[in-house]
């Protein structure tokens, strides 16, 4: 009797714990790609394709196929103010409206952030009834353009 | 029963989501240590040795600042870091607690910096159990060496066990490196640009001097020389030897803790009445020494490498290759050092020595600079330049090399 009490609770509890078990997983894989993504990035700021590339392979190993999104932006290393991001279409840097500084483009010293972000569903109906559709889950990296 | 389950299973609950949020807490600092340490390495060398207000001593305010920004912008605090410590090339810790000061360690001591930081996570559920918050810290170690990087050598200090290797197993066998396998230092057109940054120590830079210096660019070294003794009756004819048949820690550099006048350079002693009219402006590096163990031939005149004594220099001003100026070459101190730099073109204002540019052109007074005669190397400030190569051109030179100018090209 009273386990049939628990029993909906219980269920509730353990399936959620295996979807946020889930999601602690992605998140790490998340930021363990945007880690590799930048660490990369600091050495070859220019080469957003090959810091796509690291990040991806990263995820790949974690798990996680398809669906995330890398972005890569440029912080001035002084002031943090953003320089602009790294342009997918165009394979190249792109100076952020907002720039102020001469030249744009970043130089050693400046910051360089790789931000992986993948959109989340929970796998159990239950758990999906409870948590928001929309999930995003994200990690980001900022290192310092070493050369 | 009900309450004693349900208080179970809030208990796993809790172990499940926080335990999980503190373990992916601890990852983040984790990848903001590392991070930050790397910033914090990159900071140390990239930047000035000396700051300012005490010369000769290693800079530890731009580390602490990097490593900081970068906490910041991982997520975290800087308040977070618990510490920023300096470690040798073995990742051993280097004491700097007398910093600044005379206590201070010599700036080429120090190869990496030790990041470490504690984050507060406070807990939500865990606060029901009475554990408001848990700690999640985090270390990390960057130490700067020699890459395997083509355009990119990493620092190198002037121990003489820091120049890049072409081949691996050159270790180096007492005072020297082995003469198989080929051990020539791997170099290109960043690795001048690396041995002056690191080599020489880069200190300083004025970009916007008043006439008659504009354009020119006035650079003071910051020269540390620990070199081990050399065998009975080797001059060091190795070339790569670091040896010195007089062993001592020698500092060279402007200003204190060096034997040297504070401001002895460029600026003080040359006002800009009486001064040249035009470059080539020189930065003397090193000073007059006793005689040594050897001759020219020997090939041993290699920069920093070279015989450093502790008498005084008859003077410090700066000089012309050709000897025109205050204190000109001349045989009875074959050993003094000087780095004269000369710019075929203006330099671009806000430049530095340290970004020195490709096809740009170097003059070096030949007192730094020697011949191996086994082996054909030119040394530049401690550093050798494989001749001729593309990347470091030889232009013009006189025989013999000591002692004369070599014009260096260097090449993009």
């Amino acid at each position: 009797m009273e386990f049939a009490l628990v029993l909906p609770l219980m269920a509730l509890l353990l399936l959620g714990i295996v979807d946020f078990s889930r999601v602690f997983i992605a998140s790490n894989t998340l930021t363990q790609a945007s880690r590799e993504g930048d660490r990369y990035g600091s050495l070859n700021w220019n080469d957003g394709a090959g810091i796509e590339t690291r990040a991806r392979a990263q995820l790949t190993t974690g798990g996680i196929a398809g669906g995330s999104t890398i972005v890569i932006t440029y912080l001035d290393g002084g002031s943090a103010a953003l320089l602009g991001a790294y342009d997918d279409a165009t394979g190249g840097f792109v100076a952020d409206p907002s720039c102020t500084r001469t030249p744009c483009s970043p130089i050693p010293g400046d910051l360089v952030k790789v931000q992986v972000t993948l959109p989340w569903r929970a796998q159990t109906a239950i758990i999906q009834a409870v948590l928001p559709q929309d999930l995003q889950l994200s990690g980001a990296t900022v290192s310092v353009i070493e050369q | 029963m009900f309450v004693i389950a349900l208080g179970a299973l809030f208990a796993f609950l809790v172990l499940a989501l926080e335990g999980g949020q503190l373990y992916l807490d601890r990852r983040a600092a984790q990848r903001a240590a590392d991070m930050a340490a790397l910033a914090a390495a990159w900071a140390y060398y990239q930047g000035d040795y000396a700051p300012a207000s005490y010369p000769g001593t290693p800079d530890l305010a731009d580390p602490r600042a990097r490593a900081q920004q970068v906490v910041a912008a991982n997520g975290f605090a800087a308040g977070d870091i618990t510490s920023v410590d300096y470690v040798d090339a073995s990742g051993g810790s280097v004491d700097v607690s007398g910093c600044p000061g005379a206590g201070c360690p010599a700036p080429w001591q120090i190869r990496g910096v030790r990041v470490s930081l504690t984050h507060d996570v406070a807990l939500q559920l865990g606060r029901a159990l009475g554990v408001a918050s848990a700690a999640v810290s985090a270390t990390a170690t960057a130490v700067i060496g020699p890459s395997t990087g083509a355009l990119y050598e990493g620092p190198l200090l002037l121990d003489g066990t820091a120049l890049p290797r072409a081949s691996t197993g050159c270790t180096p066998a007492g005072d020297r490196y082995p003469a198989t396998p080929d051990c020539r230092p791997t170099l290109g057109p960043v690795t001048l640009f690396a041995a002056y940054q690191q080599g020489a120590a880069l200190q300083a830079l004025i970009a916007t001097m008043p006439a008659p210096f504009a354009g020119a660019r006035r650079v003071s070294f910051d020269i540390v020389h620990d070199p081990p003794a050399c065998a009975t009756g080797d001059p060091g004819a190795g070339t790569y030897s670091p040896c010195d048949s007089t062993p001592a820690t020698v500092r060279y550099g402007e200003g204190t803790g060096d034997g040297q006048a504070a401001g002895a350079d460029l600026l003080t002693t040359c006002p800009p009445a009486g001064c040249p009219a035009a470059p080539p402006y020189y930065v003397e590096l090193g000073r007059h020494g006793p005689p040594y163990l050897g001759s020219d031939a020997d090939g041993v005149a290699v920069g920093v490498n070279s015989r450093l004594g502790a008498a005084a220099p008859p003077a410090w001003a700066a000089q012309r290759c050709d000897g025109s100026g205050t204190a000109p070459l001349t045989t009875d101190n074959p050993r003094l050092m000087r780095l004269p730099i000369s710019y075929a073109a203006p330099a671009p204002a806000g430049a530095n020595v340290g970004a020195v540019q490709d096809n740009e052109t170097l003059v070096f007074c030949a007192a730094t600079l020697a011949e191996d005669a086994t082996t054909g190397y030119y040394a530049i400030g401690g550093y050798v330049v494989n001749e001729p190569t593309r990347d470091a051109t030889v232009l013009s030179r006189a025989d013999p090399y000591v002692g004369r100018d070599v014009v260096i090209r260097l090449s993009s």
